[in-house]
């Protein structure tokens, strides 16, 4: 009777173990080659006289016996395949300097055995060492790519990130372990829709192999007990000490932060996490069947949404269309099918139903945002995030609807400044329109449970008095049930987002006019003769290719894409992509004594504004694990430490508006770039907000206070919280991003100034026109969907006007 | 030592002792130029890009033309065929019209300047590498300097042409923009 033992090995590692089994024997063989003809007569005296033969003796036979042990066990003895792949390399690299610069015809070759001349011989050498090479390194890749069952990263970036998760997710009560960690991390890029997500290769890369500057070995090789001790010293401490010039911190801040994130988002997205950090999902909250029957999740509209790949033909001809499905394009696509015109609608992102809608993060993350979730500034420094599927930002944000502020369109509409020419009587109007269709409203039910602390500080401070303006928020959220999915799509339709509310109101209006959507479908070129356009040229996330042609065009696909489009379009001239500004945020987490499952509720619920305006606004705000995670405070054992009092916790956003002194470009290293950085006096207003923010959390009985900051800083009185402001010497201490990007195309009557003029047209064409954020002369300073979409309502009319007219 | 025979078809279409190398020489030049030209217009406007080819093929054969004619009528010096298709079809249609592109919007002197300043700046240059350019008088007034400097301050003229042709050409093709 025989009996089989299951391989614990893939196929592919038992053929790299016969691989390296049969190199074992060659290289054996070859080492006898090399000594036998040294002790035969006539061959004797030509070998003797060759050095490099008792060098090749030694080399094939270390070879040999490393490839024997490695094949033992291909697991075990993983890093000695590596040896041989290196001596391989090494061996290469060799030869290539010889023959470039080395004597190719000394006095004594060739000997009387061998017919080829010096080059030809090193040149078959090297033919037979890069055929080992090339085969070996293939066959060693696949094996660890089978035997960790990877999907996106390559081994090396996996046992990059495996080896830093180790480090960076440190606690004594750890549940998910690095291999884990890393192999969700692989599922979760792996059906990620992002094109930039190749960024985290490079950085897993790089940080695999960063410690060899150091003379250490790369980062999975160095013992485990000290990769903590390198990661602090080498990636943390050189940045939060700058002991490295601007230009190279900025990279290793850059890996710290993609490797960090990656571990976060491994560990904290899988579930079997979230009773450690005593977090609930919404369906399994015992509240919530009670919720969901006092308020019944309405019944979903129908939208009607195609893709490119089910357009058979490569051109399609359209009467008018805009150009990106968010709060801009949306509204202008429900006023001008209203106003009876035919309108098709692209979006570069996905349409996905909000009943398809999951509590998964990473999976929302993947399908809504895609490379939205990846765009950070040219520095790695400032992340500005933007939802990417139809109904565009609205599906993803906290649905916080702010009025136009006057003081700013009193400035937008200086005759010595940007001269806007936008008329304030008609604005207004128009944003009473967007609120009645919108059911605008002062959100008052299952808010976030930190606002009473938030409402109790205020109160001690004496902000919650007029002229200040404080409370729940208004927001386009009817009935909320508390979910604290805003961020990764309200599945329970509460959210009137342009997905949820307006485009399928649209495709429902009566009339002639009619909406049709297209997803999967960036607009990639507007092509045109003279002052018409008269095609936009597309493509989908498969590379499949649609020409659109139509009469009228409409750009307003947010503030970074529509830069974009008109660049690579080469239209409006130098002023596209100026100008740019931001709601730059930075967050402040708060440490309370008790629970109080802040991402129970509303994600910001409440806000203060102060009188007279101090430049920036606060307000409340928590997330799910995974988003919460990313911005948790602290690094290595701090940071899992605080990841364990998630449930004890809140945290305040500041919102500052910036200067207009970003750009939007083509070209980088990803084809694209924003360049931003706040300069001393946005940094002073940053600071100044987290101050207060940190205040009234400590004067409404926080514990601690934790701004966001790259040093880990923990402040439990106003007193040590005074100091901080000192202790920020700039902008790359703080963690920054953004949800709202604002300008690039200002629009002004005056030509010399603006990108478009006062009736949204694109200076220099008839038939083309752009609305969304990025006309904005400068940054609002509040939540600006309300007012982009005012902007678009105030649009309709005068567009309408322009195709009727010349545009028509 | 015996000089060796020049071949009238080679002068006449290269110039005396002039090959490809140098014409190399006068394609950095213009590269040059032309670097310097898009430092301050970087994109040819989409709008314009009719324009832009509408002119090159509108005015750029008659240039060639003229310049031949001009060399007949002795008011300017013979241009080797090969230099006059390079200095017409790359310098005064590529180079000049992306030129012209950019400043269009501009003051009426702001663009003779840039023209003629730049053209002065090619002539010099052609004149170096091929030896052309090579005639002591421009019409009545006497000299090299006055020669090369003359029809470079004629070539300052070129947006006004550009003006006028695109107005003409505006009334027959579709998509003109002035």
């Amino acid at each position: 009777m025989s009996h089989t033992v299951p391989s614990d090995i893939t196929p592919q590692e038992q053929t790299l173990r016969l691989v390296l089994r049969i190199l074992s024997v060659l290289f054996g063989v070859a080492a006898i080659a090399y000594l036998l003809p040294s002790l035969i007569p006539g061959l004797r005296q030509g070998w003797m006289q060759l050095p490099f033969v008792t060098n090749s003796v030694v080399k094939v036979s270390v070879l040999g016996m490393v490839s024997f042990v490695a094949a033992g066990d291909v697991r075990r003895f993983r890093p000695l395949t590596v040896v041989v792949i290196l001596g391989h390399l090494v061996s290469e690299l060799a030869m290539i300097l010889v023959l470039l610069f080395g004597d190719l015809n000394p006095p004594d070759w060739p000997p009387s055995f061998l017919p080829f001349s010096m080059t030809m011989t090193l040149a078959l050498a090297m033919t037979l060492d890069g055929l080992i090479l090339t085969m070996l390194t293939f066959l060693f890749v696949r094996a660890d790519r089978a035997r960790y069952g990877l999907k996106y990263l390559n081994p090396i970036e996996f046992r990059a990130l495996k080896a830093a998760a180790e480090a960076i997710i440190l606690g004594e009560t750890e549940v998910i372990t690095p291999e884990e960690v890393a192999r969700n991390v692989d599922r979760y890029l792996a059906s990620f829709k992002a094109r930039r997500k190749f960024i985290t290769k490079f950085a897993l890369s790089a940080s695999e192999f960063y410690p060899l500057l150091f003379f250490r070995l790369p980062l999975s090789y160095i013992p485990r007990n000290e990769r903590f001790g390198f990661l602090k010293d080498h990636f943390y401490q050189v940045v939060a000490l700058r002991l490295f010039p601007k230009g190279l911190r900025m990279w290793i801040q850059g890996m710290i932060r993609i490797l960090s994130q990656l571990s976060y988002l491994g560990y904290y997205a899988d579930q079997r996490s979230f009773p450690s950090v005593g977090y609930v999902r919404f369906s399994q909250r015992s509240d919530t069947p009670e919720r969901l029957k006092q308020f019944p999740t309405p019944t979903p509209r129908p939208l009607q949404v195609k893709t490119v790949s089910d357009i058979r033909e490569e051109e399609i001809q359209a009467d008018t269309v805009i150009i990106g499905s968010g709060a801009g394009g949306s509204i202008l696509a429900h006023g001008l099918v209203e106003a009876g015109c035919d309108v098709l609608l692209l979006e570069r992102g996905d349409y996905v139903d909000p009943s398809a809608f999951q509590e998964d993060e990473v999976t929302m993350l993947s399908t809504l945002y895609a490379d939205g979730a990846l765009q950070l500034s040219r520095d790695f420094r400032f992340q500005v995030l933007q939802g990417s599927c139809v109904g565009g930002g609205t599906v993803v944000n906290n649905a916080v609807c702010f009025d136009l502020p006057d003081r700013v369109l009193e400035r937008w509409n200086d005759p010595q400044g940007t001269n806007a020419g936008l008329e304030a009587t008609a604005i207004r109007a128009a944003a009473a329109q967007v609120r009645t269709l919108l059911r605008i409203e002062r959100q008052k039910l299952n808010l976030n449970s930190s606002g009473p602390f938030f409402l109790a500080g205020l109160e001690r401070l004496g902000y919650h008095q007029s002229p200040n303006q404080s409370g729940p928020v208004e927001a386009n959220i009817h009935d909320c049930v508390g979910c604290g999915y805003c961020n990764i799509g309200c599945r329970y339709g509460r959210k009137l987002s342009m997905l949820d509310e307006v485009l399928p109101l649209t495709q429902a209006l009566p009339g002639p006019g009619r909406l049709q959507i297209l997803s999967d479908c960036e607009a990639m070129h507007l092509e045109g003769t003279g002052q018409r356009i008269r095609s936009v040229l597309c493509r989908s996330e498969s590379g499949q290719r649609l020409r659109v042609r139509a009469n009228h065009f409409i750009v307003a696909a947010g503030a970074i894409n529509s830069s974009l489009l008109l660049l690579r379009s080469s239209i409006g001239g130098d002023r596209v992509g100026q100008g740019v500004s931001f709601n730059a945020g930075s967050p402040i987490s708060a440490v309370f004594a008790q629970k109080i499952d802040a991402y129970a509720g509303l994600q910001i619920s409440h806000y203060l504004e102060r009188d007279p305006s101090r430049g920036y606004i606060l307000e409340t705000w928590f997330n799910p694990p995974v988003a919460q995670a990313l911005a948790m405070p602290g690094w290595f054992e701090d940071h899992f430490r605080n990841m364990e009092r998630y449930d004890r916790m809140a945290s305040i956003g500041v919102l500052v508006g910036t200067k207009s002194t970003g750009q939007v470009k083509l070209g980088g290293l990803l084809g694209s770039e924003i360049v931003y950085a706040p300069d001393r006096e946005e940094l002073g207003r940053i600071l100044e907000g987290v101050v207060l923010g940190g205040t009234i959390f400590l004067e409404g009985g926080a514990e601690e206070v934790l701004p966001h900051t790259f040093t880990y800083r923990t402040y439990r009185s106003r007193q040590e919280l005074d100091s901080f402001p000192d202790e920020i010497q700039d902008a790359e201490e703080v963690a920054l991003g953004t949800g709202h990007p604002q300008g690039g195309n200002a629009i002004s009557a005056n030509r010399a100034k603006g990108v478009v003029n006062p009736d949204f047209g694109v200076y220099g064409y008839k038939n083309l026109h752009l609305c969304d954020a990025s006309v904005f002369p400068s940054s609002i300073g509040v939540n600006p969907q309300l007012s982009i979409m005012t902007l678009a309502q105030y649009a309709v009319p005068r567009i309408r006007a322009a195709m009727n007219g010349n545009g028509g | 030592m015996e000089a060796e025979p020049v071949n009238p078809i080679w002068t006449a279409i290269f110039g005396v002792n002039k090959g490809p190398a140098d014409y190399l020489l006068v394609l950095l030049l213009y590269g040059s130029m032309f670097l310097l030209i898009r430092h301050g217009y970087r994109k040819l406007e989409l709008n314009f890009r009719t324009s832009f080819w509408a002119l090159y093929f509108a005015i750029t054969p008659c240039v060639f033309v003229a310049n031949y004619l001009l060399y007949r009528a002795g008011v300017m010096s013979f241009l080797p065929w090969v230099n006059n298709a390079f200095h017409c079809f790359l310098w005064i249609g590529l180079c000049l019209t992306y030129l012209y592109a950019g400043i269009r919007d501009r003051g009426f002197f702001e663009q003779f300047a840039l023209c003629a300043i730049l053209s002065f700046i090619v002539k010099v240059g052609e004149h170096w590498i091929l030896g052309t350019w090579e005639l002591e008088h421009f019409f009545l007034i006497p000299g090299w300097l006055a020669y090369v400097l003359g029809w470079s301050l004629m070539d300052g003229l070129l947006p006004l042409l550009n003006k006028l042709s695109l107005r003409i050409l505006g009334k027959y093709i579709e998509g003109i923009t002035q």
